[in-house]
């Protein structure tokens, strides 16, 4: 059936295209307008609605061991939402695998990147990523804190057989790419460190954070993995070293991509009495010298959340500020994690201040193609906060309304009140579009050329951008209509985007070997085989470059 | 909002080649499909339908979720009681927990608490104590030490790796014997309890001493506050080296309430009787909500050998194994295969520490539909119900 999307304003900054046009959809896919217009056996018209790809979201915690523990540590949350429908914060978290699929296809988002899925927790996160309807998902594994790695680096192992090890790693837990987090931090941790910057050793190895990030970063590159190295640095959220870790990781980029995690959570300086400063436009500089790299934001917004993080170390430090008062921290073999509570609160000079950070790096980053739009959901902020950092992107009369309800102080400590920028509904197209599906490779989406998939959301122009991006007028999933005026209409069951790459013979062969005589663990419950997800189709493959 | 989970199976049993020795209403064979339609009206006729019973395949857990959303009833597991006080000493409190995989390599010094955690898992066990720690540079090439409190010999470790010995310590006493190691490591008084004098002392310093310590114990052995205090110990531990916690579970259990969370936000028991799931440990307990009669109807998953015996007055509808028992108040019974032998299983695997899929290790065409594929056609059966009745209104 060919359905006609009549007189909408396209935003599609992947093909030029920002005006009014027809845009045309059969069998899932976008098609190039028919010779006669009127062919079409359905036309929808959208005439005063603003029409976008739908939009990817490159990193949020919405499957896995640690956001399921997240979910049995705090019953307390899930209960506001179950006895308070529609009325909270809470209640608008997004907690189950239900809510995550709906409350994200509500905004006109559909795809969605779970970053960080350890290699033994694989199938435990595509189980539940096989329970999110609507939405297209996707998976990063995460390596940099495992045995092998750091012994194969140590023991001067060839780039080729790393790069055979990393293949192995990707293809059986079907993910699309590579994350490192906190480099060497976590297995430190294990041997009692409780500080790791990236020129440190980890204690037995002799290998240091930055060996292990260029390694990987290397090893991702000669793969031909479309998505670069996806790196969480050291020190996360420790005011002075943190923004010195990014300063180091962004200059180790060195004429390969590298993509930087959450970076509103590194740009903490020490100035001021109380130790906690703005380091957000020195950041922002020196992401917009370094054409390397690209950066997404966690930012952080007021409210209780909680954070989800395979940093073990940051985590355990983090335990002090855990509210509620309890956490949880696993030691597992390579990554580990923890999940510790936290409430970020409007009245806090500290959480005022990440706040005003995270905005700085949106707003002084110059190209919106290198800044991706995430709160690190939910580290920074659940991502059913989205539609109000769409208002405080786009509207510097919102923002002013919030920095002048901020505690006294904070703001001659952020340059944001001085920032006049407004993002454009183009660069919000960039930013949340065209960008990162180029960025993960995923030249299906992300646009809406002829052959992308149907993914397409609709919204209402308003001045007020919260309600706009909150409540899609219309999401096409694969070319069915999934939501009207906010509400989901349907649901289907997306994929997850998996890389297609095979591993090397001669690796298999060796990692059957190293797992069960190093771990006493089988190499084959690593592997991730569709049939144990019973979807239809579960998989949907990404080339290589 | 209703709660509408996933459709778990996608693959449909079709009715030409269907068999009529694998389901029966009030003992008459039936087809697949008059048992899957009779078991759906039953469940939505019924005010509060109970789903209970071993789950021990995450596709049957994800599939009996369906269904109990679909028809607002209750969804219980038989071995929930055991892993109760885990989950609220968890969630009350934290912890810091670690891998099989990684203690293996790394715990120089090991804390046994209570009842042997390892009886029924020795492949488990095998994993951990077969070797000595060989990475970490304040472990490696150590001898494992392990201590075993509340046992006279040190049994079981005798066949470890490393050098082991025993505390004796009555049951009742061990969680009073773990607060007062916790007070000997904060320099609190205490009284020496189940302890020899300087005992206590003793232990405290050698767990600091550790380069990489765990504390295991067998999780259904203590009660909330009990693993909370052991939890406890650990996380101060942590102040000062390195110490992790190992409850070791049995059962299924634990990894279908880990699908139940996901899937409703909490662990179990849950009930969707108000469209949004609901959690309450005692409320729902299948156990209490069959006994008192305010269950309707029950459906009962027995994937275990001789569990197909029903004790409900409640009309059953059962998935067993095994035949079903005639003359009980089974209404709708079917026949199920055995997860992992007759079909695959996903299943939580204690040394991975995280979910495994097994493939049949005896796959036969002929063999009975898992209890997934019953539970998944009973929630398409209500799904279609609950979408002609509202095309209807
Ligand atoms: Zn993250």
């Amino acid at each position: 059936m060919l359905t006609r999307l009549k007189g909408g304003h396209v935003v599609d900054p992947a093909n030029g295209v920002n005006g009014v046009t027809d845009l045309y959809m059969k069998d899932g896919q976008l098609v190039s307008a028919p010779t006669e217009p009127l062919s079409a056996d359905e036309a929808i018209d959208l005439s005063g609605h603003v029409v976008m790809a739908g939009a990817i979201d490159i990193h949020s915690h919405i499957a896995g061991g640690h956001v399921n523990t997240a979910r049995l540590l705090l019953p307390e949350w899930h209960r506001a939402f179950s006895s308070r429908p529609g009325e909270t914060a809470l209640s608008r978290v997004g907690w189950t695998t239900e809510e995550t699929g709906l409350r994200y296809a509500e905004m006109g988002f559909t795809t969605v990147v779970e970053p960080a899925m350890g290699p033994q927790a694989a199938l435990h996160a595509h189980l539940e990523l096989a329970d999110i309807p609507i939405i297209d998902k996707a998976t990063l594994v995460v390596l940099g804190n495992d045995d092998l790695l750091m012994s194969m680096i140590r023991d001067g192992e060839s780039e080729a057989a790393i790069a055979d090890y990393v293949a192995w790693t990707v293809a059986s837990s079907r993910a699309l790419g590579v994350k490192c987090i906190n480099a060497g931090g976590s297995a430190a941790f294990k041997d009692n460190v409780r500080a790791f910057s990236l020129d440190d050793q980890v204690p037995d190895y002799g290998v240091s954070s930055r060996q292990i990030v260029k390694t990987l970063q290397k090893a991702v590159h000669d793969l031909k993995i479309p998505h670069p190295l996806h790196v969480h640095c050291n020190n996360l959220g420790v005011p002075g070293a943190s923004s010195d870790a990014a300063e180091a990781t962004i200059a180790a980029s060195e004429g390969l991509p590298l993509h930087l995690a959450h970076i509103q959570f590194y740009g903490y300086g020490t100035e001021g009495k109380r130790g906690f400063s703005s380091e957000g436009r020195r950041l922002a500089a020196l992401i917009n010298a370094n054409p390397d790299v690209t950066v997404d934001i966690g930012q952080v917004m007021f409210g209780q959340t909680v954070t989800i993080s395979s940093d073990e170390l940051r985590q355990f430090a983090g335990r002090a500020q855990a509210s509620p008062k309890k956490s949880i921290i696993f030691d597992h073999e390579a990554n580990g994690g923890g999940v510790v509570p936290m409430d970020y609160k409007a009245t806090s000079f500290f959480n005022a201040l990440q706040w005003a950070i995270g905005l700085e790096l949106f707003l002084l980053i110059e190209d919106p193609s290198r800044v991706f739009f995430t709160t690190d959901h939910p580290n920074g902020a659940p991502f059913t906060t989205y539609p109000d950092i769409f208002a405080l992107l786009m509207d510097r009369e919102v923002r002013a309304r919030w920095i002048e309800a901020l505690p006294k102080g904070v703001a001659k400590w952020t340059s944001l009140p001085e920032i006049t920028r407004e993002y454009t509904l183009e660069e919000i197209a960039v930013m949340t579009r065209a960008s990162p599906a180029r960025l993960l490779g995923t030249s299906d989406r992300g646009h809406l050329g002829a052959g992308a998939t149907a993914d397409i959301s609709v919204y209402r122009p308003s001045d007020d951008k919260a309600e706009m991006f909150g409540k899609a007028a219309y999401v096409f999933k694969d070319g069915r209509l999934v939501v009207k005026n906010g509400s989901v209409v349907a649901r289907p069951y997306g994929r997850a985007l998996t890389l297609k790459t095979e591993a090397d013979k001669g690796m298999e062969a060796r990692l059957d070997r190293y797992f069960d005589e190093a771990y006493g663990l089988s190499a084959q419950w690593f592997k991730v085989r569709g049939e144990a997800l019973g979807r239809e189709t579960p998989f949907r493959e990404v080339s290589c470059l | 909002m209703t709660f509408r989970p996933a459709s778990v199976i996608c693959r449909l049993g079709t009715e030409s080649d269907d068999d009529l020795s694998t389901q029966w209403i009030d003992g008459r064979p039936v087809s697949t499909a008059e048992a899957v339609r009779a078991a759906a009206e039953h469940l939505a006729a019924s005010r509060l339908p109970v789903l209970t019973g071993d789950f021990n395949d995450i596709s049957a857990i994800r599939a009996g979720l369906r269904v109990a959303a679909l028809a607002g009833g209750v969804v219980d597991h038989e071995g929930l009681e055991a892993i109760r006080p885990a989950i609220e000493a968890i969630r009350d409190a934290g912890i810091v927990m670690g891998a099989p995989a990684e203690i293996r390599r790394r715990a120089d010094r090991v804390l046994v608490i209570g009842p042997d955690p390892f009886e029924g898992q020795d492949a488990l066990f095998e994993q951990i104590f077969a070797v000595a720690p060989d990475i970490g540079a304040r472990t490696k090439g150590k001898t494992r030490e392990i201590v075993w409190l509340g046992a006279s010999e040190p049994q079981r470790f005798a066949k470890a790796s490393g050098e082991a010995r025993s505390i004796g310590c009555p049951a009742a006493e061990l969680t009073e014997a773990v607060g007062i190691v916790r007070a000997a490591l904060a320099g609190r008084r205490f009284a020496d309890g189940p302890f020899e004098p300087g005992g206590a002392r003793a232990l405290a310093g050698w767990l600091v001493d550790a380069g990489f310590g765990a504390v295991v114990f067998k999780a259904d052995a203590f009660d909330a506050i009990g693993f909370e205090e052991i939890a406890g110990l650990v996380s101060d531990l942590n102040a000062r080296t390195r110490a992790t916690a190992l409850p070791v579970f049995a059962g299924s259990a634990f990894g279908s309430a880990q699908a139940a969370t996901w899937a409703t936000g909490f662990p179990m028991r849950v009930s969707f009787g108000r469209g949004a799931p609901d959690h309450d440990m005692e409320l729902f307990k299948a156990d209490r909500l069959i006994g008192s009669g305010e269950a309707e109807a029950v459906l009962l998953v027995a994937a275990g050998e001789g569990r197909a015996g029903v004790s409900s007055d409640a009309a059953t509808i059962l998935l067993s194994t095994e035949e079903p028992p005639a003359g009980s108040s089974v209404k709708v019974a079917f026949r199920i295969g055995r997860p992992g032998v007759d079909h695959d299983q996903v299943a939580l695997e204690p040394r991975f520490g995280s979910f495994v899929a097994h493939a049949a290790s005896a796959p036969d065409p002929d063999a009975p539909s898992s209890a997934a594929l019953i539970l998944s056609m009973i929630a398409d059966h209500l799904a279609e119900m609950a979408a002609e009745k509202g095309a209807a209104a």
